[in-house]
């Protein structure tokens, strides 16, 4: 028979693509892990054995090892079958705008979208692989698979990252501001001005290390205050802002700076930041920063020549030689250098403190990504343990597996070598559905996807049930082999066909309604049952004539 | 050859006198069910902090009530707090999303666990191997906005009875009319019936379960075409025969098919149950309740609703 022959040829063909398809899937989940972990013990030897002047050169060879195993991974990774959150453990984060700026009804999503292009650079430099963004109305949904520091990736992704550089007050303006402010107050409290003894606003304010500072306990108040007096007659063109927490003798202390209020220069108009490195300051200009991380920063040379950064900041700089200037990251300054002289490169560092460095490596990666155009908030965390995901994904494998060979035992004694045809078309139908989600579709496999799997099985075992009843019922009606085949089939189609379309309806309505997990429920349910109809009906049918065709069958064993 | 059932005669037919009204009661305990004793909903959609925790050392094990007492000195008594079989796992969950002293709830519950089960230096000191330092293992902490919830909850009903509508044309297309009705009729019955068997159980309602219930749905529709095809095949095949017979005469011929299939299913929902981790045991404790029921009403609900429509108003042409 010709043409037995064209379609066996026919589903070779479409086997061999199939596994080809899984050829990245299986690099990505059997050899890539294999050479990451060869290069860390490679990076751990290099770190233990070398002196410093080789170890320098043998990690500039690895490093570029690494961003080649890297690029490969990415590469691999775009064309195979992942893994989602609730298999693998990982972070779920939901973003949505935050509420303290508002923005334009009809400005929303391209605002989003400029956001989702600074996360995913910041999530790049994170180092997460394969992560999912999403930009969902007003919402942004960030998944990353794995194991997740998840403290620092809330804060790298959630930064709104507004740097700008402010001028200080002269200390004469800031002594008139606070006694104005303190006046205030205590007018306030006594009904007519001045009164000496009442307490004001400068009862709060300490000095520590040559600067203004806020006890952390007075900091809410404080703050309650500023928030009631009038700026603009009080503080003219300044406004307070104040540093991060810091340790003091008395206890903790807020630094606390009367800036301009209108910034030199700012992010909030455009590129600032064109590079941005962290590295261990052992200069003695700044002695409280020797010995700890600091970020260098050069500013970008934009083309156009009414915004170039590095050009107004030489001018910023030169026009205020000796005067201090505040470095100021979403409203918080981090630190107020006096300027020794013109900077005409566009080049500065900005203290952070920091001891461990990855403060320092997080600043330097929310600077040169960019800061948001507009701040996001986080709506939802959901964090999974990957202890758990491993625990539950092992057992679950382990029960499926079993299930399956309890199924395929139970084929194989009931229908015998029909049974056995019957699990090869399951096993087909299977490879045929990893090659479409993993090959063509990069889908991510979750739960419910699993459970749009194991519902696929199950209707395949069906389907071929249904075939072998027909059978059998033929041959107890004395049919011969030959016509009982043709017959089964014939009587089965209708009701596996029926069946299997009504199914793909429910799942299509599904797939259009539902959302995240619950589609992947959806999506493998639909191609699963579409290859289910092809494998259990004519895939087991090609078996049958292959069989019929060669060999003289008398009796079928079923 | 290996065979379960040879040849069978049963009148499935005439049990319609106890399966129908058995099936209405059913289906009105579960409604009567949902009023009494709503369904739980996981976080997933009404939105809350859940932490799974794992207590080990000397302290161990520790009782529901011993972790209530700890929960209540934190101000989280309204906490539910489930716990997994007889490993020192629990889940705690609460609904309401609000600060615990300034920390998130999981971070609150874990700090206050650390306190009380924490083994003390002097029972380390004296036996280190059985005893951790740290004896309490956070598993997995989910927090999720309940916005998020409700959107999701009313999508997934809404995916579920618009699948069945497509169903209901796409079989009166294909059949008729009336197996349409009587099949979407039987599959909500049987959602219905699962739903409150779920409710007796006190389930939790998850994404994992309502992956289950569109499983089940799917599973079920299947079932009853299969059944519908066969009655179909026999209408056409035998137009002598009263309608009656004809409906048993496929019943008993489908019973092995209805049998086999249904057991390969259940023997690996079994397996999950039995091994698999806790949000594969729910998912397939779902199943195989929707299984059951869904088998057990393609055999005895379904042809029967047909047969005393067909009674009630008969078919001249038979087109089915």
């Amino acid at each position: 028979m010709k043409g037995v022959r064209v379609k066996f040829f026919i589903f070779l063909i479409v086997t061999i693509a199939a596994i080809w398809s899984l050829v990245p899937t299986y690099n990505l989940y059997a050899t890539l892990p294999r050479k990451q972990k060869a290069l860390q013990d490679e990076k751990a030897e290099i770190q233990r054995t070398g002196d410093s002047a080789s170890m320098r050169t043998r990690m500039i060879v690895w490093d570029r090892a690494y961003a080649d195993y890297q690029q490969e991974r990415n590469k691999t990774s775009k064309a195979s079958l992942h893994l989602g959150l609730d298999i693998v453990g990982g972070m779920h984060l939901t973003m949505t705008l935050s509420d303290t700026i508002q923005i334009a009804r009809d400005r929303i999503s391209e605002a989003i979208q400029a956001d989702l292009k600074v996360i995913e650079g910041r999530i790049d430099k994170l180092g997460v692989v394969e992560p999912v963004l999403q930009a969902a109305g007003d919402r942004i949904i960030i998944q990353l698979p794995g194991v997740v520091d998840e403290a620092r990736a809330e804060s790298l992704i959630g930064k709104t990252a507004v740097l700008d550089f402010r001028m200080l007050a002269e200390d004469r303006k800031t002594e008139d501001v606070l006694n104005r402010i303190d006046n205030f107050f205590k007018a306030l409290q006594t009904g007519d001005s001045a009164s000496a003894n009442a307490p004001g606003f400068r009862t709060y304010v300490s000095t520590a290390q040559g600067e203004m500072a806020i006890d952390e306990q007075y900091f809410p108040i404080v703050a309650g205050m500023l928030a009631q007096v009038d700026t603009t007659t009080l503080m003219g063109d300044y406004h307070f802002f104040f540093g991060p927490k810091t340790r003091a003798q008395g206890g903790d202390v807020r630094p606390m700076y009367l800036l301009k209020r209108e910034a030199e220069l700012s992010t909030a108009d455009g590129k600032l930041i064109d590079k941005a490195y962290h590295r261990i300051y052992q200069g003695t200009d700044d002695p409280a920063a020797t010995n700890t991380f600091i970020v260098d920063f050069t500013l970008s040379r934009s083309p156009n020549p009414k915004y170039n950064p590095i050009a107004k900041f030489a001018t910023t700089t030169q026009r205020f030689v000796n005067k201090r200037m505040a470095i100021v990251l979403d409203s918080m300054v981090m630190s107020a250098p006096v300027i020794r002289s013109k900077i005409p490169d566009g080049s500065g560092m900005i203290t952070t403190g920091d001891v461990s460095g990855d403060k320092a490596r997080d600043l330097a990666i929310v600077l040169a990504t960019g800061s948001m155009q507009a701040p996001l908030k986080v709506e939802s965390a959901q964090r999974i343990g990957p202890s758990l995901g491993a625990d539950s994904i092992r057992r679950g494998v382990q029960a499926s597996l079993i299930g399956a060979a309890l199924v395929i035992l139970f084929m194989l004694i009931y229908y015998n070598v029909s049974g056995l045809v019957a699990v090869f078309a399951m096993a087909m139908n299977m490879l045929y559905l990893f090659a479409i989600l993993g090959g063509v579709l990069h889908a991510t496999l979750t739960l419910p996807g699993l459970a749009g799997l194991a519902l696929t099985v199950g209707m395949a075992v069906d389907a071929n049930v249904l075939i072998f009843e027909r059978m059998r019922e033929e041959l107890r009606w004395g049919k011969s082999v030959r016509v009982a085949v043709e017959n089964g089939y014939q009587r089965a189609l209708p009701a596996i066909i029926d069946g299997n379309l009504t199914t793909i309806i429910s799942a299509v309505a599904i797939y259009f309604m539902g959302s995240g997990p619950i589609r992947g429920f959806a999506t493998n349910l639909v191609v699963g049952l579409v290859i289910n109809v092809i494998t259990a009906v004519y895939l087991t049918r090609l078996v049958y004539d292959f069989a019929l065709s060669q060999f003289q069958m008398r009796t079928l064993r079923i | 050859m290996v065979q379960i059932f040879k040849d069978t005669h049963i009148d499935f037919i005439k049990l319609r006198r106890i399966t129908l009204p058995a099936v209405l009661i059913l289906v009105l305990a579960s409604l009567a069910l949902f009023f009494i004793r709503p369904h739980r909903f996981g976080v997933d959609f009404v939105g809350g902090s859940l932490v799974q925790v794992r207590i080990f050392g000397p302290k161990a094990p520790v009782s529901t009530e011993q972790m209530r007492a700890t929960l209540e000195q934190l101000g989280a008594g309204g906490a539910s707090i489930q716990k997994f079989g007889e490993s020192n796992e629990f889940l705690i969950r609460t609904e309401k999303v609000q600060s615990y002293g300034g920390e998130k709830f999981s971070d609150a519950v874990l700090g206050a666990l650390r306190q009380e089960f924490n083994c003390d230096s002097a029972s380390l000191a004296k036996d280190p191997k059985s005893a951790q330092a740290d004896s309490v293992v956070k598993r997995m902490d989910t927090t999720i906005a309940p916005r998020m919830g409700r959107e999701l909850q009313g999508k997934a009903l809404l995916a579920v009875i618009i699948g069945l509508f497509g169903i209901l044309i796409y079989v009166t297309f294909r059949f008729d009319f009336r197996f349409g009705t009587c099949g979407v009729g039987a599959l909500v019955c049987d959602v219905l019936i699962t739903l409150g068997i779920f409710a007796a159980l006190g389930r939790e309602i998850s994404i994992p379960v309502v992956a289950a219930f569109l499983t089940i749905i799917g599973y079920d529709i299947n079932d009853k075409i299969v059944v519908s095809d066969r009655i179909r095949e026999d209408v056409r095949k035998f137009r002598k025969d009263g309608f009656a017979d004809i409906v048993n005469r496929a019943l008993n011929e489908t019973l092995s098919r209805t049998f086999l299939t249904g057991f390969s299913v259940l023997m690996v929902l079994l397996c999950l149950i039995f091994l698999g981790a806790a949000a594969i045991q729910d998912f397939a404790l779902t199943m195989a309740i929707g299984l059951l029921v869904g088998t057990f009403s393609s055999i005895l609900v379904l042809p029967q609703l047909v047969t005393e429509w067909e009674k009630r108003m008969p078919s001249r042409t038979r087109r089915i």
